[in-house]
């Protein structure tokens, strides 16, 4: 579904991603783990078209997208829920969900994404009427992926959805993102938490330096022993 | 090893250097000066006075808004309050007119420091904001003070000099533009202009690496606005006339337009600026009427297509033309 | 002396009434041009300097569509507005999209240079199309309405007022419950943001801008038998919704209502007591001392974030 092959990023004069080859299947859940710097938000940003890429290519069912603006990009179906959540904070819970279907125009599949929202995360429907700004940082965070949700995606994208959160709303969070998989949503998600997130996932790709250092399934991963020694034993 | 051979011409070409007087310059000032021995015509004189005049005051504009990034949107009103002092101290008191030429700039940087003052709380646009209220705010008072200035009716100003010659306006205007450049580009090269840049660059980068904002844009609103008030002041005997609408925004634009098509941050880009428009404006009788158009949009393309200005592309011009001498 | 005292009291209350009156008038029309302002401001980060412009537009509009094609007073207003919006969306593809473009860092002052430059390229134009003649009309609707006993107003300013307030209203409307408005919304929150839910800022922008622009040129045109329509009848409604917007705060949009209302109040007042000269010398001491002891305005919004920008 998503093919990212050979890519290179960066902002202006600093390049970041120096080559970067992945790929996510339908249904599937791919991690994307590695020290802070790395490049793992960038990757997320030029596959979202945030930034455009230098060199490389970016492909998404066959069609190439790199280079292509943003809100293109999120009408082909991909969702990115950035690590600062990007949220409107001075307006409702409710409108922040509906600005998520934004691309989408019909009124009664709009309501079923919500009813569908609201299942996973109740505690935005009882504050749907609260500003956004307003909301704790678990239920921001519960916010934004709401948000992503609501356009029906058929990639989400998730920048460390665990950072500086509670363990308990953690736990919350990826409950909802394991939710999300069983029900045949395909996932990439960016973690620093490597033990937690290989559990999860189907498979993993571990980047380094602007490059994939490593990749297998998630199994294979955990048993790695350069992984272990860098990650996992210092733990 | 010390080095004993010095040439007299060297030591003056650097201490000339340092002043910021390169030879293109002083050709260019050489060039000026050489004029009214060629040309009689008193016309295009005093068009080459009414230039350096703009470039000037472009060149004061530029000291606050291509140093420290904030645009002093009243101008005008400043220049009008030079313009008006120093001729209401002659015309009223009785004054000399030289001494209401320096009035002026002390009372015009006076209340440039007041609103440099007033604009410390605020950053960014709110400082145009501010000092275009307080420009607004000087021509009101122009207008509604009637008895003193006349208002609409115009006050009439007597002249500086006894003979009315344009060509000693011309070589005095010429000096004072020279002595106005050389002495704001020493501050801007000392650490007062390093400071500005600072500030104008990013404010609490410079607040956090010890420069004090306060003081420096105080400073740089009040020896701009002397500056104004001082070129203002010589425009009033110049004209012989004064009327508020000197001090209306659409002044403030034509300088802020000379200023930033001359290219923000240049000095001197302004002052070639004016002696690119202000004689084709004049000598093609028709386009006067466009004038303003061309004022306008040549700014809004300048925004759009090459902030940089005439002085960005002399640099280009001249490393293109560098680059190739040393080639071969 | 009784009878005297009495007769000044009623003087005073008449003169007061007046006075109010006036100033609610005139407030309904900067309400109107500070909204778009604080509009274009919030959204765009633009200080739009050449709003008055698009009150022009709106002006000339409604003169040729109700003196020239003889079209009725509702129509040329609506005709004007439209024709005002285009206009906006227009002067957005051609200048600011390509600023946009261009140049990321300095965006604020750069936009703002950019539309004190289209401000004096307009008027000039103008005047160069239409000369310095001004095109007025004496009345829309040829009645007057007896708001008090004795104190008769003109239908056309009554009417004007109403379609200010009826056009925020609308706006209102607009931005709580659509689509679009929604997104309006979502652009001045987060950019980032609104890009990645897949709104085209591009579209949003356009909008805005040509939403700001109608409601000037509203304004130019439902006034139109106060002010007739020449080329620089923008400059002091321009002057004015500034202060507006200083004083309530720039980019806060229901603010703007408010001090539309008070300014045109506090102008009515000045001009009152002080005469045709001073007042301007007043409006512009206030609002320097309002800026010194409230930077951020009456109601200070959280605006830090577009200072630096
Ligand atoms: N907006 C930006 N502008 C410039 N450099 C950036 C920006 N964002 C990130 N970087 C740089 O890019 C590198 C990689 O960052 P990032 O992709 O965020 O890594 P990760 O998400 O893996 O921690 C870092 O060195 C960081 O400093
Ligand atoms: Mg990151």
């Amino acid at each position: 579904m998503l093919e990212v092959n050979h890519l290179q990023a960066g902002y202006d004069y600093l390049q970041v991603l120096w080559d970067v080859s992945l790929s996510v299947q339908p249904g599937e859940f791919v991690a994307l783990i590695g020290p802070n710097g790395a490049g793992k938000t960038t990757t997320l940003r030029a596959i979202a078209g945030l930034i455009a890429p230098q060199a490389g290519t970016i492909a998404f069912e066959g069609r190439s997208i790199g280079g292509w603006p943003a809100h293109h990009i999120h009408r082909l179906g991909i969702s990115f829920i950035t690590e600062d959540l990007n949220l409107f904070e001075g307006m409702s819970v409710g409108d922040n969900l509906y600005l998520g279907a934004y691309s989408h125009r019909d009124s009664r599949h709009i309501r079923a994404r919500l009813q569908m929202v609201y299942e996973l995360f109740p505690i935005l429907a009882e504050r749907k009427r609260q500003l956004a700004g307003t909301l704790s940082g678990g239920e921001r965070r519960m916010l934004a992926i709401g948000r992503g949700l609501m356009s029906q995606p058929k990639l989400l994208m998730i920048d460390e959805p665990s950072l500086g959160l509670a363990p308990k709303a953690v736990r919350s969070v990826f409950a909802a993102l394991e939710a999300l998989h069983r029900q045949g949503a395909t996932i990439l998600l960016v973690e620093q938490n490597v033990n937690q997130t290989l559990s999860l996932a189907d498979r993993g790709y571990v980047m380094e330096h602007g490059r994939v250092a490593l990749q297998g399934a998630s199994a294979e991963l955990l048993q790695h022993e350069y992984l272990k020694d860098t990650y996992l034993g210092a733990r | 090893m010390e080095r004993k051979v010095t040439s007299p011409l060297l030591t003056a070409r650097l201490w000339l250097s340092s002043l910021g007087l390169s030879p293109e310059i002083l050709a260019c000032i050489l060039g000026l000066a050489l004029v009214p021995a060629f040309v009689r015509e008193a016309y295009i004189v005093r068009l080459l006075a009414v230039s350096l005049l703009f470039g000037a005051l472009a060149m004061a504009f530029d000291f606050t808004g291509g140093f420290i990034n904030a645009v002093n949107f009243g101008f005008a009103g400043f220049v009008g309050l030079g313009a008006y002092t120093s001729a209401l101290i002659t015309v009223r008191l009785g004054v000399n007119p030289w001494i209401g030429l320096i009035a002026a700039a002390l009372v015009t940087g006076l209340v440039g420091m007041f609103t440099g003052a007033l604009t410390l709380p605020l950053r960014g646009i709110y400082v145009s904001l501010m000092s275009w209220f307080v420009g607004m705010a000087l021509m009101a008072l122009a207008n509604a003070m009637v008895d003193l200035t006349r208002g609409a009716r115009g006050l009439i100003v007597p002249p500086l000099f006894e003979s009315a010659s344009t060509v000693t306006h011309l070589y005095f205007l010429l000096g004072l533009t020279v002595l106005l450049y050389i002495g704001l580009r020493l501050i801007i090269r000392s650490r007062v202009g390093l400071a500005f840049r600072a500030i104008g660059q990013n404010y609490d980068a410079a607040r956090a690496s010890g420069v004090n904002p306060t003081l420096y844009k105080v400073l740089n609103f009040t020896l701009s606005s002397a500056a104004a008030g001082l070129l203002g002041g010589y425009y009033g005997h110049f004209v012989g006339i004064l009327t508020p609408d000197l001090m209306d925004t659409w002044h403030t634009m034509e300088v802020m337009a000379l200023a930033y098509i001359g290219g923000a941050g240049s000095l001197l880009g302004g002052v070639f600026a004016a002696f690119l428009f202000i004689p084709l404006f004049d000598s093609l009788k028709s386009l006067m009427e466009y004038r303003l158009i061309i004022y306008g949009l040549s700014l809004v393309l300048i925004m759009i297509f090459y902030p940089a200005g005439l002085a960005g592309l002399y640099q280009v011009v001249k490393t293109k033309l560098e680059f190739r001498k040393r080639k071969p | 002396m009784d009878l005297a005292m009495l007769q000044n009291f009623f003087d005073l209350n008449a003169d007061v009434i007046q006075v109010a009156l006036t100033g609610t008038l005139r407030g309904g029309l900067y309400a109107l041009m500070a909204v778009g302002l604080a509009l274009v401001f919030g959204v765009m980060n633009i200080c739009h300097f050449a709003h008055g412009e698009f009150y022009v537009i709106g002006a000339y509009a409604a003169y040729f569509a109700h003196v020239v094609f003889g079209l009725d007073p509702i129509l040329s207003i609506a005709s004007a507005a439209m024709l005002s919006f285009l206009a906006g969306a227009v002067a957005e593809k051609i200048f600011f999209l390509p600023l946009r473009r261009r140049s990321k860092n300095e965006w604020v002052i750069n936009a703002f240079l950019l539309t004190a430059g289209l401000s004096v390229a307009l008027q000039s134009l103008f005047k160069l199309i239409w000369g310095v003649r001004y095109r007025g009309i004496t009345q829309y609707w040829k009645t007057t309405f007896e708001v008090l006993p004795g104190m008769a107003v003109a239908a056309d300013r009554i009417v004007a007022l109403g379609i200010a307030l009826g056009a925020i209203f609308l706006l209102w409307l607009f931005l709580q419950k659509t689509r679009l408005g929604r997104a309006i919304r979502a652009v001045s929150q987060d950019e980032r943001g609104a890009m990645l839910v897949g709104i085209d800022l591009d579209q949003i922008y356009m909008l805005t801008f040509a939403l700001g622009s109608m409601l000037a040129g509203l304004g130019g045109a439902s006034l139109l038998s106060l002010t007739p329509a020449y080329p620089f009848a923008g400059n002091k409604p321009l002057i004015s919704s500034w202060f507006v917007v200083t004083i309530v705060g720039l980019g806060n949009v229901s603010g703007a209502v408010l001090g539309g209302f008070i300014v045109g109040i506090f102008e009515s007042v000045a001009y009152f007591a002080l005469g045709q000269g001073w007042q301007d010398v007043a409006s512009l001491g206030m609002l320097i001392l309002l800026l010194l002891f409230k930077p951020t305005g009456l109601f200070g919004t959280q605006i830090k974030s577009v200072w630096e920008r």
